[in-house]
């Protein structure tokens, strides 16, 4: 049983969850085990809008000029208005009240058969329900003026989302010794999994006195949604694995997929493997300089059984009305009939190491992997009559991934009093897109990422600053800055064309604004560096993160330069600067946004742990063992970064699109003292 | 016995899990198939409503970005967030103006979304077996594919006129561009088809109770005629089609509490996207007469410059066209041909209006300038600028009446035409012609 609760970074939010679990193991009889598991739990968080909108407070202390007091208050103690038509950011903290409900149930059930010597037999059985409740309560502002886009007149929305998934799982394993040097393990079995969710939302504005519950609203100017989704993938295997003298191990494996979401003949796909080990450790003659070694390669193929939506092999039409009749119109996002998984083939290689009797350890993993069918929503020329297609990427697109991963752990100090540990883990990965036609395409429509030919998946692309033949920015006869112009000769490249006054040229032939790959996301390397220092009862850990090489595109410092507060417009209301330099930047004058101005170096080292923690020992007639802990968590960023956080990304979790900060909540710095009892 | 049993149930579960998940087929419950939809009457008729909901509902429909992009284009709106950039360029105009605009690619998209999903009705109407349903099908399916490629016409040198389907595309297939003056001429072309349509046979009840008659659509077929006639210089067969166009029966884009009036709600709502210029943005000669009573009807008042009109509220009707476009049709018409006198009498109908099935109304004097063609041509295209207010067409009529361009002194437009979309050009590489020179 548990109980969790911890308050937010943004003053009103929290996370509460309580919960509950249950394990029973029953011997049937000598050659069969059955065993259930149930678990349970509810959990609440109360939650402040967040991403690219007005609500957000973060977009909003952006967004908004900082003239404005945002604590001013009225005689009732109410807030003021904030800038003409916009929302106050206290208003949002202090009186929105946004909650979600999680209520999840897990059960499963296993039955392991043991007939004969050598054979393993499990069958699994599981399953997760889970509803999700979301409400949200604007009440009316006490303030007028404010834009009826952020509902003066108060707001409720109402949203459940009900997940059930069912998994069912059969993994037979057979040892055998064939000789006495030879063994064998063979492993065949099947996984199902069906999933299903269904999702309801209403929201509606102008809410009746007291009312907190949709059913206040008087104006319900969205439809009800209601979507429906199942999903069911099945796969099925068998492995053989023959060891010879426990020094050399070799397994061939095979599976077959299928997943609902893609085209019926594409919905079943087979995929080898083939893996190799070698245990060098008999051959060593010096084991205290070298104590163990082991070498391994692996080669396979995998595919991703959920790389689309349930549906998205389909047309869609999409239903709803308007006064009062029905109208159907096309999803803008096509589908392509024959859509297919993606297909991964890696290779790796890699070896295990211990050294000066273990007390130094390597690992090191060499891979390559090669992504072909990739599949994306890929953006269309709206002349054809839509504006996306769920699809795999054409036929010569691939994805490459070369890189290597690095582990060594050493232990420096072993004495009785005093033990010091060391802990480094790097990894170097390589990501490049090859075979794009028409060499590029938009991941999101007026977002920077792209998918570019030869470029990292998702690197930045877009416009950039004019600059002269020594690399300064060319300004404006008027000294403003302006983006670069020309001809754009291919995707990734453009050819500059000056006018006669030397300044790029702003009308016909050549004024192109030109675009070209602006940043990348992507780290060159990540690493994490740990020591812990223990001298007698004390003992002391940190912990250091590092990203590295890795582009944001910062959305917050533009906007607040465009509102007026941000330190270019800073400038420019002091003189040290033209009239017109934020917009010129911003675009609306000269031409566009300099895209460029986004992009900032999100390299980063954090200290993301330090704890110091002492050890009591045993408490007499109270606990065996109580330790007591301070712990410092994100405590401080080294980096160049101008926005709140290098690591924020507003696009949250996704993978396609990454790299943006517009708005984002950083992660918290936190302190926390921990008694830790045993009894 | 009992073990035997527990294993035997748990093995049947799984294995009934199993069989009836695994044959299924999993299809969309939310919403219709391609092939529910193009294969029944009902279907089709529900994707004609549908049409009309894509070009006049919502920030991304055509309407809303035609009057926006149109207006801030030729000085009738102004941005009032510079921090909007998207907005600002398109005020700005000229080279300030590049695809990366998300406005401009919204009217492009919406337009050609309308196009393809016209066609969709064209390329099935033979599965509707009753004559006047398929007619009403059929005219509306021309009429919207006219009225989005018209529209285009006004904005961009070259229109993608054809249309290709998603499984063309899937084939490698990219549509073709056309020059506007031959896409305004496929335009008209296809009314006429519309129009010989509906009189061999009328829409149906069925066809009027489904679809709406919001649309007349006899009298919107003859006013597009006119409309994309003027713009192409084919002046008889403009005022032979004005002359056609009941002056009281309406057309209409109507809304309700989930699909509201976009321009009042996207644009005006929040005082915070764009605003009317005062006088309609004319100056000098051009200037409103301060008695004209259109400009408390636009404009909420002769110093506040706040545009209204047919966008007050979310429930507002915008009319597809003006019947008071018509009238000007007809004196353009007269007044290029040099038919002076009788230009000055339809001009006159405009000026001194003073009931009007849509409320705009002048309540001028007469005509009392000089009896030119090119006097009696200017007042035209101030009666236009003012009367059409906020409707999308004061671009092309500036082009058409040759006012002051872009790199002219007090330019009355600042782009002639607009670039062409980056989502258009990025993804279409080999056929998207080169940008105007501005």
């Amino acid at each position: 049983m548990g109980y969790y609760d911890n308050e937010g970074i943004l003053k009103n939010t929290n996370f509460k969850r309580y919960n509950f679990r249950l394990n029973l193991d029953q011997t049937l009889t000598s050659w069969a085990k059955l065993s259930f598991g149930l678990g349970s739990n509810l959990s609440t968080s109360r939650d402040m809008p967040n991403g690219n909108n007005f609500f957000n407070p973060i977009s909003g202390v952006f967004i908004i000029d900082n003239v404005w007091n945002l604590n001013d208050r009225d005689a009732n103690g109410n807030l003021r208005q904030v800038e003409q038509v916009r929302i106050n950011p206290l208003s949002i903290i202090e009186t929105f009240d946004i909650t979600q409900q999680t209520y999840r149930t897990m059960g499963n059930v296993k039955l392991s058969l043991f007939p004969v010597k050598g054979l393993n037999i499990d069958l699994i059985g599981g399953g997760d329900i889970y509803s999700l409740q979301g409400n949200e309560y604007h009440p009316r502002l006490p303030y007028s003026g404010v834009s009826a886009d952020f509902f003066p007149d108060g707001y409720v929305s109402l949203a459940t989302d009900n997940l059930m998934l069912f998994n069912n799982d059969l993994n037979i394993t057979y040892n055998r010794n064939l000789t006495k040097a030879l063994t064998s393990t063979t492993m065949a079995g099947y996984q199902i999994q069906y999933n299903r969710r269904q999702y309801a939302a209403q929201d509606g504005r102008d809410l009746a006195p007291f009312g907190k519950t949709i059913a206040a609203a008087n104006n319900l100017f969205n439809r009800p949604v209601q979507s429906l989704s199942e999903r069911f993938i099945s796969g099925a295997f068998i492995q053989q694995t023959f060891g010879f003298k426990e020094q050399v191990f070799l397994t061939l494996a095979g599976r077959i997929d299928k997943s609902s979401v893609f085209a019926e003949d594409n919905q079943n796909n087979f995929y080898p493997k083939i893996s190799g080990s070698w245990v060098l450790s008999d051959y060593l003659k010096n084991k205290t300089l070298i104590s163990s070694a082991k070498l391994r390669a692996a080669y396979g193929q995998a595919g991703n059984l959920t790389g689309i939506g349930a549906y998205d092999r389909f047309d869609n039409y999409l239903l709803s009305s308007i006064g009062g009749l029905a109208s159907i119109t096309p999803s803008t996002t096509f589908a392509n009939p024959s859509v297919r998984p993606e297909k991964m083939t890696e290779f790796e290689f890699g070896g295990d190491f211990a050294f000066l009797n273990n007390r130094l350890s390597l690992s090191v993993n060499v891979y390559s992997q090669k992504i072909t069918d990739l599949l994306l929503t890929k953006p269309v020329p709206p002349s054809v009559g839509g504006t996306s297609i769920v699809t795999n990427v054409g036929d010569n697109t691939y994805m490459d991934n070369k890189g290597f991963e690095l582990m060594l752990n050493a232990a420096l100090v072993r004495k009785k009093d005093f033990k010091w540990d060391l802990g480094i883990l790097y990894n170097r990965n390589r990501n490049r897109v090859y075979g794009i036609d028409g060499d590029f395409f938009f991941l999101r429509t007026g977002g920077p990422q792209a998918v570019l030919n030869g470029q990292s998946f998702g690197a930045f692309y877009g416009t950039y600053y004019a600059r002269d033949n020594s690399g300064n920015l060319l300004k404006t006869t008027t000294g403003l800055l302006q983006p670069e112009r020309g001809v754009q000769t291919t995707a990734l490249q453009g050819t500059t064309d000056r006018g006669a006054d030397g300044q790029p040229k702003t009308t016909g032939v050549g004024s192109t604004e030109l675009r070209k790959v602006i940043g990348d996301p992507t780290p060159d390397w990540t690493g994490s560096l740990n020591t812990s220092i223990a001298y007698k009862k004390l003992s002391f850990y940190v912990l250091f993160d590092a990203v590295m090489g890795g582009d944001v595109y910062n959305w917050n410092r533009i906007t607040s330069n465009n509102v007026g507060w941000g330190p270019l417009a800073e400038q420019e209301i002091r003189g040290e600067v033209p009239r017109g330099t934020v917009a010129s930047v911003a675009g609306g004058i000269n031409g566009g946004r300099i895209q460029e101005e986004h992009v900032e170096d999100g390299s980063f080292v954090k200290i993301r742990e330090v704890a110091l923690t002492y050890e009591l020992g045993k408490v007499k007639g109270l606990f065996d063992n109580f330790n007591i802990s301070v712990i410092g968590r994100n405590l401080f960023s080294f980096d160049n970064y101008q926005g709140f956080d290098p690591e924020a990304n507003s696009a949250g979790q996704s993978d396609r699109v990454r790299g943006d900060d517009f708005g984002a909540v950083p992660i918290p710095r936190t302190l926390m003292v921990r008694l830790n009892g045993r009894f | 016995m009992k073990l035997k049993h527990i294993i035997c149930s748990f093995l049947a579960l799984s294995a009934l899990l199993n069989s009836s998940s695994c044959t299924k087929e999993y299809i969309n419950p939310n919403a219709a198939t391609k092939a529910e939809v193009l294969s029944s009457a009902d279907g089709l008729m529900g994707l004609a409503v549908g049409i009309r909901r894509e070009w006049s509902v919502g920030a991304t429909g055509a309407l809303f970005n035609t009057v926006i992009c149109n207006g801030l284009a030729t000085k009738e709106l102004t941005v009032l967030n510079t921090g909007n950039n998207t907005l600002a360029s398109l005020e700005a105009g000229k080279g300030s103006l590049n695809g990366a605009n998300s406005t401009m690619a919204n009217l492009w998209t919406s337009a050609n979304l309308v196009k393809a999903y016209a066609q969709q009705l064209l390329d099935n109407s033979s599965v509707i077996g009753d004559a006047g349903t398929k007619a009403g099908v059929e005219a509306y399916g021309l009429f919207f594919k006219a009225l989005a490629i018209g529209t285009m016409s006004q904005f961009w040198e070259q229109v993608p006129t054809e249309v290709i389907s998603s499984t063309d595309y899937i084939d490698g297939k990219r549509p073709n561009f056309k020059p506007r003056a031959a896409a305004l001429d496929e335009a008209i072309a296809i009314l006429k088809q519309a129009d010989g349509i509906i009189k061999a046979n009328a829409p149906s009840a069925t066809f009027n109770t489904k679809v709406g008659t919001d649309i007349s659509l006899p009298n919107a077929i003859q006013a597009m005629i006119a409309r994309f006639s003027l713009m192409n210089g084919k002046l008889d067969d403009a005022l032979a089609a004005a002359n056609l166009v009941s002056p009281t029966v309406l057309s209409v884009f109507k809304y309700d509490a989930v699909n509201q009036n976009p321009v009042f709600r996207s644009g005006l709502v929040s005082n915070n996207v764009v605003g009317g210029v005062a006088n309609f943005g004319l100056t000098g000669a051009l200037a409103p007469e301060a008695a004209d009573a259109r400009i408390p009807f636009y404009l909420g008042g002769a110093t506040l410059s706040k545009a209204t009109g047919f966008f007050k509220s979310d429930l507002d009707v915008i009319p597809l066209y003006l019947p008071s476009e018509m009238t000007l049709i007809k004196a353009e018409v007269l007044a290029r041909q040099n038919k002076i006198a009788e230009a000055i009498v339809e001009l006159n109908k405009i000026r001194t209006k003073a009931t009007d099935p849509l409320n705009v109304t002048a309540k001028l004097a007469a005509y009392s300038g000089a009896e030119t063609q090119p006097a009696v041509l200017e007042e035209i295209y101030k009666q236009r600028c003012i009367e059409l207010f906020m409707s999308g067409l004061k671009l092309d009529d500036c082009r058409r009446f040759g006012r002051p361009g872009p790199n002219d002194a007090n330019f009355e437009r600042n782009r002639n035409f607009f670039p062409y979309p980056n989502v258009e050009r990025d993804n279409n590489q080999a056929n998207t012609p080169a940008d105007p020179t501005v």
